[in-house]
């Protein structure tokens, strides 16, 4: 026996002893910890990843299409008017059996439904920062004000029904309750704040450890309501900051599925693992954002679409970065939601010398050279490609990258003129991206519409979604014929999966989305 | 003796009120609001009535005095505050990582004592032949080189069938295995060792021009005699304070070590908080390294002193 096979059986022996390997677990990267594991005040994607797992919602996502399907609700009733909504819950469905925490009652009824959601309705941010999930319910306000004991619009019918009664119709509603967990009283009571430690609910995995910055694992909850379901023993989140040693563990077995593509290398590992790898769109769009209310760019409507025609997209996406994004031939919205198929600017470099004439700057003359500011973790190449292909119409352009807290600061101070900036909707819909950016000036462009506040709010309002994605598609066209953005990439979902590991749903609205509970290993 | 541990003792207390100063005025003109730091992308989606309570609820409007006052008064308690973005307060963040890069360092400072010693005893022992100016290359070249770098190296050929042999874990804490140690500290060890084994060669050297050594040699004492009985601990000297100020080095490395293997230790804590602005954490893990740092240069003083009994205050 040589000297490298007993070192590996030492070290076999060793994690044995441990017991940091079990079979059948999966071994997923993280590339930070998440801040917290509390249910209600979750607003990241690296504490999502670990809380779908955990706890679970009235309704909740598809997890290949994306959709709106049934959670611990398995129907609910809607009424004409589009205001009250009568949730039918599961029956028979168990909080997590945990040390320290004894419960009167282990069954999710709907008492544990109002009372988790009475608790979103809270000012303090120590204790959530979705109030907006139920908000919209009649006598919210009034409750998160102080002013009542209740919400009237919340009422338990039954152990197994709920009823929810909107001030106005809102189609946005069933998608915020995929994030609206129910928590069992009981554990906030035994755990207090360490609840937002050691998460308690009722989802397909059971909390088991989480070591700071090393490792969190999950295991299988046994009693979980989907028959049969999960399959694999629990799941293990490894904190791997950097992407060359995410590749180096994934070469070796110790992950089982990589997401993050060291700089420069994505062409070359998909030729390796061509069997490995798996691509599709996703749901973020990237963007360099005009400051919309300052010159150069206020009222200047020629400048900002002569820009736009200046930059070949698909040379910057295609060749310069590898394929990572799709070009943003398109408008504001990615292409997986309704609504996106607008016309978008073309690479047409002489129509933008055209419009930077009719602009007041023929070739670039008497326009003071404009800096782009851009955050420390974006690829620098798009950006230098941006600058030159701006100078090529004869326009000059500084580059100015900024330390990411440093540049989310200042993009909203007003001698930043010009910015790339990104955005992540949740879901494929269109309300994700255009009522955040380009509602009531909102955004950092501080885009201000009129026409467009008010066809989003006429879209929030409409129950039928035909209808709805074609005043969506209108808003989509005016906000782009008003070129607040210079579109630049929409985001592909990209990683390597362990050959033999199955049913690994991956849907636009990302990884961090996939129901782990279905996965397979080989 | 012991007067002069507790003058050095006193003499922390004003070093250490200069560094919190410095360090409290850093964060605080750093440019940058942490709320839109901690929420980035999100911020957005959060009304400005959230985002004034959290403000509020962190003290971000308090003027600066106020901020540095009750900065003060909780350092001196020993309470550096909660994390505005972790669910744990500072003195768990560095409770819990701390003893972690304190193994790496221990593990990284025996092994850079262990390689870089020998090697300048070596180097001096045999001047000017080939093995004294291999050694030094060695030494130049493990200097020159950055941690990152051989880290990199180090997991390529080390941890990867594909390049070289698989003999090590890629990353990770391993539940504190001492095997997934090996690695990280070699790295971020051997970098120190070569700043030791040039340090002793030189000062060995030094050593052997002075007059103590020629009356030893002149009394018949061989040259390893001379070497290990006399010169070896008036030439560590300049080899403790080259380890106590590398003690900073160390800390500034684990940085780096901690990050590509994935250790969970306070070099990690420190880069997540400083991208996040996370000031409590940063203020509290800079103030603990500052402190460490005093703490590792008073143990050299009287190590000096133990060396050295001329070293005293008069």
């Amino acid at each position: 026996m040589n000297l490298r096979r007993r070192l590996l059986l030492a070290l076999v022996g060793a994690l044995l002893a441990t017991g940091a390997v079990a079979q059948g677990t999966f071994n997923y990267p993280i590339s930070a910890d998440p801040e917290h594991l509390d249910p209600w005040r979750s607003t990241t994607v690296a504490t999502r990843r670990v809380l779908v797992n955990v706890y679970e919602g009235l309704t909740t996502l598809d997890g290949l299409t994306a959709e709106v399907v049934p959670g611990l609700a398995s129907s609910w009733d809607i009424s004409e008017d589009g205001l009250t909504y009568t949730f039918h819950l599961r029956q028979g469905v168990l909080f997590h059996d945990v040390p320290g925490v004894t419960y009167e009652d282990r069954e999710m009824k709907a008492e544990d439904v109002e009372w988790s959601f009475l608790r979103y309705l809270s000012e303090d941010t120590s204790v959530s920062q979705h109030p907006e999930y139920l908000i919209g319910l009649q006598g919210a306000e009034e409750y998160l004000a102080g002013e009542a004991d209740g919400v009237s619009g919340m009422r338990v019918v039954d152990d197994y029904t709920i009823e929810l009664t909107l001030k106005a119709p809102n189609h946005r509603f069933l998608m915020d309750l995929i994030n609206a967990y129910v928590v069992p009283r009981e554990a906030l009571e035994a755990l207090g704040p360490d609840l937002s430690n050691r998460p308690v609910g009722t989802g397909p995995f059971v909390f088991d450890h989480w070591n700071r910055d090393d490792e969190l694992v999950l295991r299988a909850n046994p009693e979980y309501w989907e028959e049969g379901y999960p399959i694999i023993d629990g799941v293990r989140f490894v904190n791997v900051p950097e992407a060359t040693t995410e590749l180096l563990m994934y070469r070796e077995g110790d992950l089982d599925i990589l997401l993050n593509f060291p700089t420069g290398q994505l062409n070359s590992l998909k030729a390796e693992f061509a069997d490995q790898y798996h691509e599709q769109p996703g749901l973020n769009v990237r963007y360099w954002g005009f400051k919309m209310d300052e010159p150069p760019f206020a009222d200047n409507l020629a400048l900002r679409q002569a820009f736009n025609h200046a930059i070949d997209r698909e040379l910057i996406w295609d060749v310069l970065m590898e394929g990572a994004r799709v070009p943003a031939t398109l408008g504001v919205l990615p292409p997986d939601i309704p609504g996106s198929d607008v016309e978008g600017y073309a690479y047409d470099p002489e129509r933008a010398k055209e419009l930077l004439a009719e602009a007041g700057y023929p070739n670039g003359e008497g326009l003071e050279p404009i800096t782009l500011y851009y955050f420390a973790t974006a690829d620098d190449a798009p950006n230098v490609a941006f600058q030159d292909m701006l100078a090529q119409v004869g326009v000059q352009i500084v580059l100015q990258k900024e330390d990411t807290s440093t540049y989310w600061t200042h993009i909203g101070e007003p001698d930043v003129k010009l910015f790339l900036s990104g955005w992540s909707a949740d879901l494929a819909d269109a309300s994700e991206v255009l009522d955040f950016l380009f509602a009531h000036g909102r955004d950092d462009t501080h885009y201000d519409n009129p026409e467009v506040n008010a066809l989003l709010d006429q879209a929030r309002a409409t129950a039928d979604p035909d209808e709805r994605n074609a005043i969506y598609r209108q808003a989509h066209e005016l906000i782009m014929a008003d070129a607040p953005w210079i579109p630049s990439g929409y985001s592909k979902i990209s990683y390597l999966l362990r050959p033999g590991v199955e049913d690994f749903q991956v849907s636009a609205a990302g990884t961090y989305r996939t129901p782990l509970k279905y996965v397979r290993l080989p | 003796m012991f007067q002069y541990v507790i003058r050095r003792l006193l003499w922390a207390i004003p070093t250490l009120l200069g560094v919190f100063t410095i360090i409290f005025l850093l964060t605080y003109l750093m440019p940058g609001d942490p709320v839109r730091a901690v929420l980035g992308e999100q911020f957005q989606r959060a009304d400005p009535a959230t985002i004034q309570r959290i403000r509020d609820q962190l003290g971000l409007d308090d003027p600066w005095h106020v901020q540095y006052v009750r900065f003060l008064y909780r350092s001196v308690t020993g309470d550096f505050g909660r994390s505005f973005v972790l669910d744990e307060s500072v003195r768990d963040i560095v409770g819990y990582r701390f003893p972690r890069t304190l193994q790496l360092m221990a593990a990284a400072l025996l092994v850079a004592i262990l390689i870089g010693i020998p090697a300048g005893i070596l180097a001096a022992r045999y001047r000017y032949t080939w093995i004294d100016h291999t050694l030094m290359l060695v030494a130049l070249i493990g200097v020159a080189m950055p941690v990152f770098w051989q880290a990199i190296l180090a997991k390529i050929f080390l941890t990867q069938d594909t390049y070289g042999i698989a003999l090590f874990p890629v990353a990770g804490y391993g539940g504190g295995n001492p095997y997934y140690m090996v690695l990280p500290a070699l790295v971020l060890g051997t970098h120190l060792s070569a700043t030791i084994a040039r340090v002793m060669r030189s000062s060995l050297l030094e050593e052997r021009s002075k007059d103590y050594t020629r009356t030893a040699r002149s009394k018949g004492l061989g040259y390893d005699r001379v070497v290990f009985r006399h010169q070896l601990r008036n030439s560590l000297i300049p080899v403790v304070t080259v380890i106590g100020l590398d003690v900073g080095y160390l800390l500034g490395g684990s940085v780096v070590t901690e990050t590509v293997f994935n250790w969970p230790g306070l070099g990690r804590a420190v880069v997540n908080a400083i991208s996040r602005r996370d000031t409590p954490v940063i203020i509290g893990t800079l103030l603990f390294g500052a402190m460490l740092f005093v703490v590792v240069n008073i143990i050299v003083d009287v190590v000096y002193a133990m060396l050295n009994p001329q070293i005293r205050y008069t």
